[in-house]
């Protein structure tokens, strides 16, 4: 009954599939957009590897099938900080592809994303292998007269389903619902259908856990299987959890759902609490039915179909069925998604170089690229299948599931330290990627795939090589298994970091670097942070754009662009590096990064970036601190000088005010004398009858006025040649002593009057001093003068001692009686002194002699200096001898 | 015959005094000298005298003081005050004016225009 059932249920779900893929696809297309969704198509990661696989696992060496679902566990608390991070850089750059991924992040290094494809290629076309032997392998079981070619056909439904959907649309980085949709209902059959089958086993076919375990206890070592053991299980579970971790994010179908796929950022969550749960349930019945298997069926029968076997032998037709459609949707989830995301990196990175390059004269034509892109994509997915086809006809017979599929993980995991630390070290480069890279894929294929052929085909045997690997094995204490991994990862990691560190990296490398592990600084200003000196013009981008992606979806993007950025593209045809920047992103989607850079440098005129714009651009961050710096520290210089300029302003106010008071005052000194000229001249006038006597006595005074008048204007003379520097110096060799004698006599009338007792004492060793004597005369009159004036008008004195000091003579006048402070000091050379202390305060004199006579003793290189002790007032200079 | 008017010079420049006292005397005025603030505020003491001829700058007491002393003693009420000084700016003039003076006349004055103002201003009733 059963085996006349197995095409036609098949071919049910399968139209049931198609159904819900065209269904989403054409109406629902926003209801797979949710973090179920995600998390369900995330659970790509079980396929019929899981579903039969780790029954024939557990089987064979128990719990350590675990290791594959336990690695990838470990990574759920990292997944919000590494999914994401692939997810922003996805979407933004339009990725569609690890190898996009990867090449995108070196720079876009065309050698590095076709390297990557292959690696890709390699590891994956065993792994569809081994579903498609899964799904011929449970057709044959179930239904063992259906003819050879019913699995062919089945093969042949699941290639045009891939077409349909997998690469229903030229651009490879749009969501696919469709696909998604199926993808997380085929989620939903495979553990309903394995969680179904576990019950019954241990519930029907048992009566409980209990039950089912002491009968295992008694009759198989189940100790064996409850625990990790033979020689090299620790190992190997480390080893294996390491791969698997890696491949969940790095096998091209776990890159396709978790981010290429991607609806939103946030889906990551609620896939965080999901997967997990998914993961342990998918795993809870498979020690279970293995124990169930090995009790109840011939040690003969396959461990692999323990899941259909059981229940084929209690007759129960449903569940067998249920069984079938589980391991069907694992396997043809996998191989949808597997050949939709290979198929893009073979197009892209293998067969649209090829045609890009013999059409090169086509290219500018401007032909329709559209179709033979679609075409190109449905081409590889039919390739890989053939190719899967055939590796699982004549490699994998030999194999179980897991081998295969763990030297499936191996392979992928090659990508890890390219990946990895592309996604968080700027300092690497395309180099290193590419050397990294191959020397792994080639380790791997020495140690994992080498010896499982050799054993097919004895014209490949070497006996020198086996014995190698068998040595180093030996050495290291590992598996085949887990040698391969470790050395394998061990030579790529330390090429990788070696080459980056030895090697610099280039300007678009650095640029690249910069942009992928600070994507969330760059992201939603993607096209202005591309360091890029170019133009173009607008016709020509509309017309590669529709070259590609049609004129409908053209004209739709470049007004939602144009509207974003407010552009008009009729007023402004010429286009800068931000719209180049986004076609390329555009055209990235659809024929890969490479080739999308061909495409647009063909209407782009493009000036090479240098290293010194690409470090301007990483600097700039740098250079605003830096400048931020640079303006304080103007503003600070500013804020100094705005100061100086404030006190130089407020001192040439001062000044202004000190030099109007200092006219005024003189104005003022003169009115003084003119006072008495004139009301003297006025009186003699008006008093003819005036005595003689007295009009002598009023000549006399108009006399002295005059020459009071004219003394004060030769010293506002002498005072301003003297500041202004137009005072020649007469200079002659004079005697001190001489002079200042001279000038005790002609003022020796006035000390009489005043009864002062002078007291000279002139050093005898005295030298001639070379000076002006005009000037030198001048200055000890001025002293003198004041001395006299100011002296005690009881009991006054004065004393003049003049001696050598060194290469000086210095000069002392003092005079006792004076009303001089400390205070007064500072100010008393100042020709304004008088004037701004004795406002209504008048002091006899007028204040200029002692300002002129400090500038008679500095013209001639001596000093001048005043001092009060008590209340004797001391007058000291000092004049070089020469 | 009228009483003389006493006027009080108070003024330290001699050669200004010497003529001032000459020219108000030869106008029939009985004259007082003080040579400086000090010198004027001992005089008041002892004399009232009907107007003063006051200079401003001086040292120790200047001339603001003697006219504030006077202007707000009852004992000198009716007493004219004159500044006669070399400050001429108009702020000057002001606080002399501020200070009660009855009239602020600039050096160098007419010796004419002096004595008509000085017996204008004594004329005029309080």
């Amino acid at each position: 009954m059963i085996e006349f059932l197995v095409i036609p249920i098949l071919l049910v779900y399968l139209i049931g599939l198609f159904f819900i893929a065209f269904n989403s696809e054409k109406y629902f297309s926003s209801f797979s957009n949710n973090g179920y969704f995600y998390a369900l198509s995330l659970m790509v990661y079980c396929t019929a590897w899981t579903f039969y696989g780790s029954v024939g696992w557990a089987a064979r060496d128990g719990i350590s099938f675990l290791a594959i679902y336990v690695g990838p566990l470990l990574t759920v608390p990292f997944w919000w900080v590494i999914l994401r991070k692939t997810v922003r850089i996805t979407k933004t750059l339009r990725i569609s592809s690890i190898a996009d991924f990867i090449s995108i992040r070196y720079g876009k290094h065309a050698g590095l994303g076709k390297l990557v494809s292959i690696a890709s290629f390699l590891g994956v076309i065993p792994y569809i292998a081994l579903q498609l032997k899964a799904v011929d392998s449970s057709i044959q079981l179930l239904s063992p007269k259906s003819m050879p070619w019913a699995s062919f056909f089945v093969l042949f439904l699941l290639t045009l389903f891939a077409i349909l959907f997998g690469a229903s649309n030229v651009d490879a980085n749009q969501r696919k619902p469709g696909l998604i949709s199926a993808i997380a209902f085929e989620s939903i059959v495979k553990i309903i259908a394995f969680f179904a089958i576990g019950i019954f086993v241990v519930y029907s076919l048992f009566s409980g856990f209990g039950d089912l375990f002491s009968q295992a206890v008694q009759k198989i070592n189940v100790q064996q299987l409850a625990t990790i053991n033979n020689s090299w299980g620790y190992s190997d579970w480390f080893f294996i959890c390491l791969v698997s971790a890696i491949a969940f994010f790095l096998l091209p179908r776990q890159f396709q759902v978790s981010s290429v796929e991607a609806g939103k950022e946030k889906h990551i969550l609620t896939a965080m609490r999901i997967a997990p749960i998914y993961l342990l349930l998918i795993n809870f019945f498979a020690l279970p039915i293995a124990l169930a298997g090995l009790l109840l069926l011939p040690e003969t029968a396959d461990s692999d179909f323990y899941v259909l076997l059981l229940p084929l032998k209690k007759q129960a037709g449903l569940l067998v069925l249920l069984g079938l459609l589980g391991g069907f949707s694992a396997a043809t989830g996998m191989i949808l998604v597997s050949t939709t995301a290979l198929s893009t990196m073979l197009s892209n990175y293998i067969f649209i170089p090829l045609i890009l390059k013999t059409n090169k004269e086509d290219a500018s034509q401007r032909q329709n690229y559209q179709s033979l892109l679609l075409l190109w994509r449905r081409v590889s997915i039919v390739i890989i299948m053939i190719i899967s086809y055939l590796y699982y006809q004549y490699f994998t017979f030999s194999e179980s599931l897991v081998s295969i599929g763990l030297i499936s993980f191996v392979a992928i995991a090659q990508l890890a330290p390219a990946f990895f630390g592309g996604l968080f070290w700027k300092k690497s480069n395309a180099k290193a990627a590419i050397w990294g890279i191959s020397a792994g894929i080639v380790l791997w294929a020495l140690y994992l795939i080498y010896p499982n052929t050799s054993h097919s085909f004895e014209l490949l045997r070497i006996v020198e090589l086996e014995e190698f690997l068998k040595y180093t094995n030996q050495t290291l204490g590992l598996s085949q298994l887990s040698s391969g991994i470790f050395i394998s990862l061990l030579v790529n990691t330390a090429l990788y970091i070696g080459i980056s560190f030895q090697s610099n990296q280039t300007a678009t490398e650095i640029n690249q670097a910069e942009l992928f592990v600070d994507i969330f600084k760059y992201s939603g200003r993607y096209d202005k942070s591309v360091a890029r000196n170019v133009s173009a013009y607008f016709p020509d981008i509309k017309s590669l754009f529709n070259q590609f992606i049609g004129e409908k979806r053209t004209e739709e993007l470049l007004a939602r662009y144009a509207q974003r950025h407010g552009i008009n593209w009729e007023d402004n045809p010429k286009v800068d590096a931000r719209v180049v920047s986004y076609a390329e992103r555009v055209l990235t989607g659809i024929i890969g990064p490479s080739s999308a850079k061909i495409m647009v440098s063909k209407v782009v005129q493009e000036e090479e970036i240098g290293m010194k714009e690409v470090l301007n651009i990483l600097q700039e961050s740098q250079e605003t601190i830096k400048l931020n710096k640079a303006l304080q520290q103007k503003q600070q210089q500013l804020a100094k000088a705005t100061q100086s300029l404030q006190l130089a302003n407020s001192k040439l106010q001062e000044f202004s005010e000190l030099k109007n008071e200092f006219l005024y005052t003189v104005t003022h000194e003169l009115r003084t004398p003119i006072t008495s000229i004139k009301a003297i001249a006025e009186i003699i006038q008006d008093h003819a009858d005036m005595e003689e006597e007295q009009k002598a006595t009023f000549i006399d005074n108009i006399i002295y006025e005059s020459e009071r008048m004219s003394r004060l204007i030769s010293n506002v003379l002498d005072l301003e040649k003297f500041e202004s520097g137009n005072q020649e110096l007469e200079q002659s060799e004079i005697n001190i002593q001489t002079l200042i004698e001279d000038e005790i006599k002609a003022a020796n009338p006035k000390i009489k009057e005043k009864q002062i007792s002078l007291n000279l004492d002139i050093s005898v060793s005295l030298p001639n001093v070379v000076a002006d004597e005009d000037r030198i005369r001048q200055l000890v009159t001025n002293l003198l003068t004041n001395a006299i004036k100011y002296c005690d008008s009881e009991n006054g004195q004065i004393e003049i001692t003049a001696y050598r000091f060194e290469d000086s003579v210095k000069v002392k006048i003092a005079n006792n009686g004076s009303s001089l402070t400390e205070d007064d000091l500072d100010q008393l050379f100042d020709k304004f002194y008088q004037v701004k202390n004795q406002r209504n305060k008048k002091q006899v004199g007028h204040g200029l002699g002692l300002a002129i006579s400090k500038n008679i003793v500095e013209m001639h290189q001596g000093s001048i200096s005043a001092e009060v002790e008590g209340e004797w007032a001391k007058f000291k200079f000092r004049l070089p001898i020469e | 015959m009228t009483m003389k008017k006493k006027i009080l010079i108070v003024d330290d420049e001699p050669n200004i005094v010497m003529s001032l006292d000459y020219l108000l005397r030869k106008n029939n005025f009985e004259v007082f000298i003080a040579r400086n603030g000090n010198e004027a505020l001992k005089l008041l003491d002892s004399e009232v005298p009907d107007l003063m001829l006051l200079d401003i700058m001086m040292p120790d007491v200047d001339g603001y003081e003697v006219c504030m002393h006077v202007k707000s003693n009852e004992k000198y009420k009716g007493v004219k005050v004159v500044f006669l000084s070399a400050k001429s700016k108009q702020e000057d003039i002001e606080k002399g004016y501020a200070m009660g003076a009855d009239l602020y006349l600039t050096k160098p004055f007419s010796t004419r225009n002096l004595v008509k103002s000085i017996e204008e201003e004594l004329t005029k009733n309080n």
